[in-house]
């Protein structure tokens, strides 16, 4: 009897963290959303910056001074939430793949899609050649290659037997692969190109614009709703394959299906950012310690978590070297210490 | 999210509209609208000026309107003016130039060469404004970072009528620079000059001069850096490949030369050198020393500057450039290569190699490959006249910077 | 006997020369040809022009005092009620005609622009009084030389003619 009781209750208390923590971090959002708009080196305040936003949206009842409107509207607010729309859908991805590779420390370049896309990205700036011509040259290169790379998984773990150590293994192989292909290409480009090269590899959300949101947009408007309705079927593959087969889920359709949905929301991202680093790994490592491992509430509450580490870093790399903008893959990428620190330090025997 | 994006851009499309009214088409004042500002359709519009401005009446033209339309008529002879740029984009200008942006110190170098009002030139990159020495007068202007890293809010707040942006060098950054301006504000107009390449500097020169109203001064400074590179030409023609002189050119690091991709490789065939290594692709490729002294080459030159920082217009040290032309000729067997021998082993600064200033560069180059053909050239004299006369700085070679050595 | 009116009007000539070179550099200067017309009287205004190649001289008459007519070419300006607009274009002088009232003073007051130096400013006013006869609420709050910083030396000869002129007048 007492046994129930407790259970209950740590469940009660449980569910009422996940909402707690969920809410807290929807108003966070809101509030640095609310602050990162007024950053700029453009000198507006903070109530400039919103008259600007409403003089856009009710043009006429609102007058903005001259160029706020232009430089919020175009320069400002879809920058803002093109990095709130990359790092909840990279936290998303990255807590998929930590689901279905059964690895707390995987992230969604684990199988090698980021080496894949700077593959694309690289044949597309050095030998011109892509898919797609003219400014979506290197986008569709990278976002192809990537693809191809999550193609290639999913051929190599066929032909072994689909488990996660068979994926990780074809992702190493894959990851070595098209790293030695980029290399080939900077070597034989020319100064100009091999600097454009790396600054893709830096990540960054500079060159977000409306339509690219839209984009990315649709694609998490897609997957996301359809992965919260498997989520269960998430929860059991995280357990283990015999687990989830005994619970009636069809486990290698189940896994390749996940982690196409996964490559596909890194790949759109990245083809657009660049190799944007440790928002997929870190995370749903943090959403995990606060509120557990269910996918239910682990998918919105680790993407809110890594839309508010990516718009936080990008708000970081615009503020610290004012007027110059550093990449954000570079700010992300020094967010990666502190968190690795932390687990050494805190390394617990789960 | 969704519903957002969308309806933002299609609120984006309605703030364009009022954005390119503002452009206005046409000349100011060109009532009959068949693109000519005839001298009555002049006065008319500083009538309809005054009449706005000092008598009460109701009048479309400003202060700005009548004196583009004033500078128009005196410069453009009251036509607009088609110019092409370096990418090849044609374009027609209605007004002249008045708040302009520079991400190219060259294009800025060469505006002043051609006496544009430097108070027009509202913003600079980070590098020109980094220059204290060579652009004194930049350092109050607003600083617009680099062409890789551009502050695009700040270009947007100094609200400029034309961007200078490179023709044929960073491409891709200078590409989508362009494009966001052209979105957002398609009142800027962009311009793509390089302003450091032989083969089109002069033909940038008159262009550049003829937008700013300045093609007498453009047709002097053109004619000045074409006789120039026209006298290194004619003195270097004739010379039989087989006895050309044998160039080493070392970069900025050590057994790293130059090669066919280079702009410095193109200086050196320009005064007559050639270069044994300028085979491959690879732009800076790395040498084997055992191949330099098999190349035994006649003139060995060595640069420095951006990444051997010394000389140029922010020191004078030629105690400096002397150094490094020791280190060089110390090196194990070099002692039996021709150039040093013969004592040709040259220091040159990039600032007169690379950029708007390669004339002067190239000379030193021709006169140290073949100094009888050149005994009359004389580069340093072509630099003085350079700084003083046409980029009008107070700089004198004599005791400022340091360029060659020896 | 003229002694005393001649020196009087010697230095209020000077002062009248002196002030309005002092008020400004300006490209344009303006002079009468008399600064005390009769009654009806039509007087000439000769503006001075030193390179401006394109611009524009906007003249305000004082009240009563009626524009007449001018050289300037017809299609280069334009008059309404007491203002007269002309555009310059690379001329060196303009003359106007002028008619004064039966009595009445003021200043005539212009403003010049130069379009391509790209810069503006006033034209020196002239004062001008019918036989003389200052009639009161004119120049109140339009001292000439108020509008811009008087050069010390041009200052020092005003008030060197000023005492001149009183002098002369005790004498």
């Amino acid at each position: 009897m007492e046994q129930n009781v407790t259970i209950q209750e740590g469940y009660a208390r449980l569910k009422k963290t996940r909402a707690l923590f969920i809410g807290g971090l929807l108003i966070a959002l809101v509030i640095l959303i609310g602050v990162a708009v007024t950053l700029g080196s453009a000198d507006y305040t903070m109530a400039e910056s919103y008259i600007a936003i409403l003089a856009g949206l009710f043009p006429g009842r609102f007058t903005a001074p001259e160029m706020a409107e232009i430089i919020v509207w175009d320069y400002r607010l879809h920058r803002v939430l093109f990095a709130v729309c990359a790092g909840f859908g990279l936290a998303v991805a990255g807590s998929i793949m930590q689901g279905i590779l059964r690895n707390p420390l995987a992230s969604p370049f684990t199988l090698g899609i980021a080496s894949a896309a700077t593959t694309g990205a690289s044949i597309a700036i050095v030998l011109g050649a892509g898919v797609v011509g003219g400014e979506y040259l290197v986008i569709g290169n990278a976002f192809l290659f990537a693809l191809l790379a999550a193609l290639a998984i999913y051929g190599m773990a066929r032909y072994r037997g689909i488990g996660s150590e068979t994926m990780v293994l074809a992702g190493i192989a894959i990851m070595y692969l098209f790293s030695a292909v980029t290399s080939l290409l900077q070597y034989v480009g020319s100064a100009e190109q091999l600097r454009a090269v790396v600054f893709w590899t830096f990540g960054s959300v500079d060159k977000s614009t409306w339509p690219k949101l839209a984009i990315v947009s649709l694609v998490l408007a897609c997957t996301i709703p359809y992965l919260l309705y498997r989520a269960w079927d998430l929860n059991a593959l995280a357990e283990g394959d015999e687990v989830a087969a005994s619970l009636g889920v069809p486990v290698e359709r189940s896994m390749i299906l996940f982690m196409m949905i996964a490559s596909l929301i890194t790949a759109v991202i990245i083809c657009f950012t660049g190799t944007i680093g440790f928002i997929g790994l870190v995370a749903p490592h943090i959403t995990r310690m606060v509120i557990g491992g269910d996918f239910r509430t682990l998918i919105p509450a680790s993407g809110l978590v890594g839309a508010l580490l990516l718009l936080g870093a990008d708000s970081i790399a615009r503020s610290i070297l004012a007027p110059q903008v550093l990449p954000v893959g570079i700010v992300t990428a020094f967010l990666g210490v502190p968190f690795f620190i932390y687990l050494f330090m805190h390394r617990r025997n789960a | 999210m969704k519903p957002i994006p969308i309806l933002a851009l299609a609120l984006l499309l309605v703030l364009a509209v009022p954005a390119s009214a503002s452009t206005g088409g046409g000349i100011v004042g060109d009532a009959d609208g068949d693109g000519v500002l005839t001298s009555a359709e002049y006065a008319s519009a500083t009538l309809a000026y005054l009449d706005a401005a000092y008598m009460g009446g109701t009048g479309v033209l400003d202060r700005t309107d009548i004196q583009d339309a004033a500078w128009v008529y005196t410069y453009w002879d009251g036509r607009p003016l088609t110019i092409t740029d370096s990418s090849g984009k044609t374009m027609t200008l209605y007004r002249p130039l008045r708040r302009v942006v520079t991400f190219s110190g060259e294009s800025l170098e060469t505006l002043r060469s051609l006496g544009f009002d430097m108070e027009k030139v509202v913003a600079v990159d980070k590098y020109s404004h980094e220059k204290k020495t060579f652009f004194p007068e930049c350092q109050g202007k607003a600083n617009v970072g680099s062409v890789w890293s551009p502050d695009m809010e700040r270009v947007l707040s100094v609200r400029p009528d034309a961007v200078f942006l490179y023709a044929t060098i960073s491409v891709s950054a200078c590409d989508d620079i362009q494009k966001r301006l052209e979105a957002s504000s398609p009142n800027i107009r962009v311009f793509r000059f390089d302003c450091f390449k032989p083969a089109t500097y002069a033909g940038e020169i008159r262009t550049i001069a003829s937008m700013i109203g300045r093609k007498d001064r453009g047709e002097e400074f053109a004619s000045f850096y074409e006789s120039t590179m026209d006298r290194i030409r004619d003195g270097t023609a004739g010379v039989p490949d087989g006895e050309k002189t044998r160039v080493y050119f070392e970069y900025w690091y050590d057994y790293t030369t130059v090669s066919a991709g280079s702009g410095y490789n193109e200086k050196i065939g320009l005064a007559g050198g050639v270069n044994p290594f300028s085979v491959g692709t690879t732009e800076y490729p790395t040498v084997d020393p055992e191949a330099i002294l098999l190349a035994d080459p006649e003139v060995v030159v060595k640069l420095a500057g951006q990444g051997l920082a010394v000389g140029g217009y922010a020191g004078h040290d030629p105690e400096a450039l002397g150094a490094i032309r020791s280190t060089l000729i110390e090196r194990p067997g070099w002692s039996s290569i021709s150039a040093v021998k013969d004592g040709r082993v040259y220091v040159i600064h990039s600032d007169i190699l690379g950029g708007a200033q390669h004339f002067i560069g190239t000379a030193y180059l021709a006169k140290w490959f073949y100094p009888d053909r050149f005994a009359d050239l004389d580069p340093h004299a072509i630099h003085q006249r350079y700084l003083t006369e046409f980029q009008g700085i107070d700089f004198d070679l004599a005791s400022k910077g340091t360029f060659v050595y020896p | 006997m003229l002694s005393i009116p001649a020196n009087r009007l010697f230095c209020i000539a000077l002062l009248l020369l002196v002030v309005p070179a002092a008020a400004t550099g300006a490209p344009v200067t303006r002079t009468l040809s008399t600064a005390e017309p009769g009654a009806g009287e039509v007087f000439t205004v000769s503006l001075s022009i030193d390179g401006v190649a394109l611009g524009a001289v906007v003249e305000t008459l004082p009240p009563g005092y009626t524009f007449v007519g001018t050289d300037h070419p017809e299609d280069r300006v334009l008059v309404r009620g007491q203002q007269a607009g002309f555009a310059v274009m690379n001329d060196t002088r303009i003359t106007y005609s002028v008619a004064a009232p039966a009595s009445g003073s003021g200043d005539i007051t212009g403003t010049w622009e130069d379009f391509l130096g790209e810069s503006y400013g006033e034209v020196a006013p002239s004062h001008v009084a019918v036989d003389g006869i200052e009639t009161v609420a004119m120049s109140a709050g339009e001292r000439p030389a108020s509008q811009e910083a008087a050069p010390p030396f041009a200052v020092l000869a005003a008030i060197a003619a000023l005492l001149i002129a009183g002098w002369g007048g005790r004498r």
